[in-house]
């Protein structure tokens, strides 16, 4: 049986164990003998102090059977459970790690999850690091993502699309500078949303087409065809022929997501927090890292690592690769700002330093590693791999 | 296994989460030892409460008066009685949320290969070796903000955070995420609360209240971390040397007397060394009891003598050979050990080791998990491009962020992407003392292509971004990009291009008399100067 099934079967028990519930019960129903008592002494009818003893005294008797219940259940649990969970997360890297203790770890941090929180909206909480920690917050960031905030809540609380498409009208051109087309998405969305709040109205929705699309035909003559001609159709879901799927219908979160991504790329900043970036691609790595403790452990011979470099190959995501990275064909060690790569004359790429041991610290001619090419250092240029 | 499987598996997931399914029944026994002496209090009260109601005779009024008693402790006890069932029950509702999240992530795995199965079927297509479904990055989400919640908690500030929770940071991020069911926020805080009354209020009052009532757990915690402290008897050795400090000796011996002796003298064997090593500290003790009296003659003297040595110019090597000397440094060694009992750090020592017994008796990690898991994909995500030297900066301020972002700074300016976490500002610095990750293989896009200034770009996105500046041959840069002013005709032959359809080779042919702009410097190329590269 797996863990997870053992637990979900030991909580299951302790969840359905009704003992106190029971105790709870019990001690009602002698109050309320103890009324029925009072009740016959105050108008004088016939009572019988020993019976409501005896009331007393089953109730004292099932208390007692119950705690021993709930005594077992809470042992039996413990016993069931304790030995199930050994991994300690502390023992799987092996290199010097954050400390709170040194340097500015804590502040840094701190202020790094100021910037996760005001991404996400929570400027009290924000606030109240910033104070705990002595820091200040300076009016500018904060009022910039509360104009985030504004837009994104817009949209989620009335599914208002106005906010967010002044700020994309606003910031049109930057917006075409990062490559995004999130002002013509947002007049698409707002498009559908006319359309189908006013199904009986379609003009509306074309009146608003005949105002917003033009500036985008250039761009987006295909997708500005493919809805003014759902407006023949009698709905715009998933039927019409060539509009069909995520392409027009795109969800609120998705939305929000898209337009929060863009707005931080105008700041400058990166389009997803930086800590949970990094966080998520602790956990795609976790296993790797647990996999090669195990190993080591097991076979002890692991014992090498190159300097200041991880000793195995963690495999990443596309979106969390950020940097291109080269390996040079000829010392199969990846490039860096001090060697960097060098571009031949028949364009293929190696290092510099295999450049200079090729080239006899480039005073003799030498042929490409992948081609018949004869290169001269003269005819190499340093390059450089920019990731957009 | 898949990555994405791997990620989905509740194997792995409890790995992280032991605690989580210890503490609840930790805090619910707890409950549960209370709420059995409250029965038993009670019982005995209503025992004699019949016992004096059957007293033969008693006026009517008499015997009212103890029903109608009785009828109210009742009605008090059963609303105790009810309000520590229903932390029963929020106790036990906290492990069912939490083995439903696990439920969860098992149902997001099932989907996810039923979904990768299909796609193979149909594609024939091997599915990408990473692909996160947008499910499983907001499950992972969560649990991103439970680390950070959970480093809030730890780093509350404040001297008694648990009776602050209105103001404390962690504690709110968790109400309004609606995760407090997955956080043992009251534990946390717990912990912290007496490690701050014990090394900022020197107060040992809640730690021996603690210490009694976990003495069992404790004495288990002791065998299985092997450690031969007893955070028992450590507590009432500190409060023995307060008694000294004060210059209450007879109180101290009182104290050791009462709540030390016995750690030294018991029979049970498994904790003999622990014992021994009590015993070598309360002897260290007595003997603090005579040097408290003679410490400040002792130090007086130190002063004294260091004095004349030092007025006699410096300290030269033949002094170590000098009898009087080296009996002043023998004396100063000897009496180092009591100096640091009397030492004010000794009171951090105490609440770092009532900490670790603390994490230990609920089994939460002893250091941050946050830290940890920075740590682990701090190194993960570094390349050797990230390795660029700190500028030296003095404070940590948001100033440095909104200077970094504003354009223009030397950071954009070198445009290396702004989407790495270690490049950025928020991260940076704390980064740079993790290593690199280790790369085998070269990790570039698939259309490369080099400028004449050594650039090399994705050839589409270049030309994708250049399309969207709308730069035209002929046209002068004239950094007039705030104004929406492109709309007009002239950059018609450009988008043709891409509307007709051309790509490759063919396309290429017909840019060769555009403009291209490289993004990162700013400068204009021909579009016929743009060669392709190979690099793998």
């Amino acid at each position: 049986m797996s863990r997870a099934q053992i637990l979900d079967e030991e909580i299951d028990k302790l969840s359905s164990d009704k003992a106190l519930q029971s105790i709870v019960d019990n001690s009602e129903d002698f109050l309320g003998s103890l009324r029925t008592l009072k009740e016959k002494i105050s108008n004088d009818e016939n009572y019988n102090i020993g019976a409501t003893e005896s009331a007393f005294n089953s109730w004292h008797d099932n208390t007692v059977k119950q705690e021993k219940k709930t005594h077992r259940s809470f042992r039996n649990y413990t016993a069931k459970t304790e030995k199930l969970f050994d991994f300690d997360l502390d023992s799987v890297c092996h290199y010097r790690k954050l400390d709170l203790n040194k340097d500015r770890t804590e502040e840094l941090l701190d202020r790094a999850i100021v910037m996760e929180l005001l991404r996400g909206g929570e400027f009290d909480i924000a606030n109240q690091i910033c104070e705990d920690a002595g820091m200040s917050l300076p009016g500018e960031v904060m009022d910039k993502f509360k104009e985030l905030k504004h837009i994104l809540d817009s949209i989620e609380k009335e599914y208002d699309l106005v906010p967010a498409i002044n700020w994309a009208s606003r910031n049109s051109s930057k917006l075409r500078r990062i490559g995004s087309d999130l002002e013509f998405h947002l007049h698409k969305v707002q498009f559908i949303k006319i359309y189908r709040e006013h199904k009986d109205e379609p003009f509306d929705a074309y009146v608003y087409a005949r105002k917003e699309f033009p500036r985008f035909v250039a761009k987006h003559l295909d997708t500005i065809s493919k809805l003014l001609g759902t407006l023949a159709f009698d709905r715009m879901d998933a039927k019409v022929p060539g509009v069909e799927g995520g392409g027009l219908v795109s969800s609120r979160e998705a939305l929000s997501d898209r337009i929060s991504r863009d707005y931080c790329s105008l700041m400058n900043m990166s389009s997803r927090s930086p800590l949970f970036n990094t966080l998520l691609a602790s956990y795609v790595a976790l296993p790797a890292f647990k996999k090669y403790n195990y190993i080591s452990k097991v076979s002890h011979k692991l014992n090498w690592t190159s300097y200041n470099e991880l000793p195995f190959e963690v495999g990443l995501p596309e979106t969390l690769q950020f940097h291109s990275i080269f390996i040079c064909p000829v010392s199969r060690e990846e490039t860096t700002p001090a060697n960097p790569p060098m571009v031949l004359p028949c364009r293929h790429l190696i290092s510099r330093e295999s450049l200079y041991r090729m080239s006899k610290n480039g005073i003799s001619g030498f042929k490409c590693p992948y081609c018949p090419e004869q290169c001269h250092m003269s005819d190499v240029k340093q390059a450089h791999f920019i990731n957009i | 296994m898949s990555l994405s499987d791997t990620l989905c598996s509740p194997e792995f997931y409890l790995d992280l989460k032991g605690s989580q399914f210890k503490i609840p029944v930790e805090l619910a026994k707890k409950n549960f030892k209370n709420l059995q002496k409250m029965i038993e209090k009670h019982k005995s009260g209503v025992a004699k409460h019949f016992k004096q109601l059957k007293e033969a005779d008693l006026a009517k009024q008499e015997k009212l008066r103890i029903v109608n008693k009785m009828i109210q402790s009742q009605e008090v006890f059963n609303k105790k009685l009810s309000v520590r069932v229903s932390q029963h029950n929020e106790f036990i509702e906290r492990l069912i949320c939490r083995i439903d999240r696990v439920k969860r992530l098992e149902a997001i795995g099932k989907r996810a290969r039923n979904g990768s199965d299909d796609e193979s079927e149909t594609d024939g297509k091997v599915a990408p070796v990473a692909l996160l479904s947008d499910e499983l990055v907001d499950f992972y989400k969560d649990e991103i903000n439970l680390l950070v919640i959970n480093f809030l908690l730890k780093t509350s500030k404040g001297e008694d955070p648990l009776h602050s929770l209105e103001t404390n940071p962690g504690y709110q991020l968790a109400k309004h995420l609606k995760l407090t069911k997955l956080i043992d926020y009251d534990v946390i805080l717990q912990g912290l609360s007496i490690y701050n009354k014990i090394k900022l209020n020197k107060n040992l009052k809640l730690l021996v209240a603690w210490c009694s009532e976990n003495k069992k757990s404790l004495s288990q915690n002791r065998q299985k971390s092997k450690t031969d402290t007893n955070l028992e008897f450590e507590t009432y050795f500190q409060r023995f040397i307060e008694m000294i400090k004060e210059g209450d000796l007879y109180g101290a011996l009182e104290i050791a007397n009462k709540n030390l002796v016995d750690y030294v003298d018991n029979e049970k064997e498994e904790e003999e060394v622990a014992e021994k090593s009590n015993f070598d500290k309360l002897s260290t003790g007595v003997a603090l009891l005579w040097y408290s009296m003679i410490r400040d003659s002792t130090q007086n003297m130190i002063r004294k003598s260091m004095q004349v040595t030092e007025g006699e110019e410096e300290i030269q090597a033949v002094d170590y050979y000098d009898a009087g000397y080296q009996m002043l440094d023998g004396i100063r060694e000897n009496i180092e050990p009591y100096e640091e009992l009397l030492d004010d750090r000794k009171w951090s020592k105490l609440a770092d080791f009532f900490l670790f017994n603390f994490n230990l008796l609920y089994g939460l990690d002893q250091r941050i998990p946050l830290l940890n898991m920075l740590s682990i994909g701090g190194a993960v995500l570094k390349t050797k491009t990230c390795l660029t030297p700190l500028k030296d900066t003095d404070d940590v301020s948001f100033g440095r962020i909104l200077n970094d972002i504003t354009p223009n700074s030397e950071w954009l300016k070198k445009f290396t992407t702004n989407q790495c976490p270690i490049c950025s500002p928020d991260l940076k610095e704390l980064m740079h003392i993790l290593p690199c990750s280790h790369q085998v293989k070269s990790n570039i896009y698939d259309d490369p292509v080099l400028l004449p200034n050594g650039n090399i770009y994705p050839s589409e996105k270049l030309l994708m971004i250049n399309r969207n500046m709308h730069y035209k041959k002929g046209e002068d840069e004239n950094g007039d990009t705030e104004k929406d002013d492109d709309e007009d005709g002239d950059d018609e032959a450009y988008e043709d291009l891409f509307t007709t359809g051309i790509k490759g080779d063919a396309l290429w042919k017909k840019l060769s008399k555009f403009v291209i702009k490289d993004p990162a410097t700013g400068e204009n190329f021909h579009a016929e100067q743009l060669v392709k590269v190979y690099p793998t």
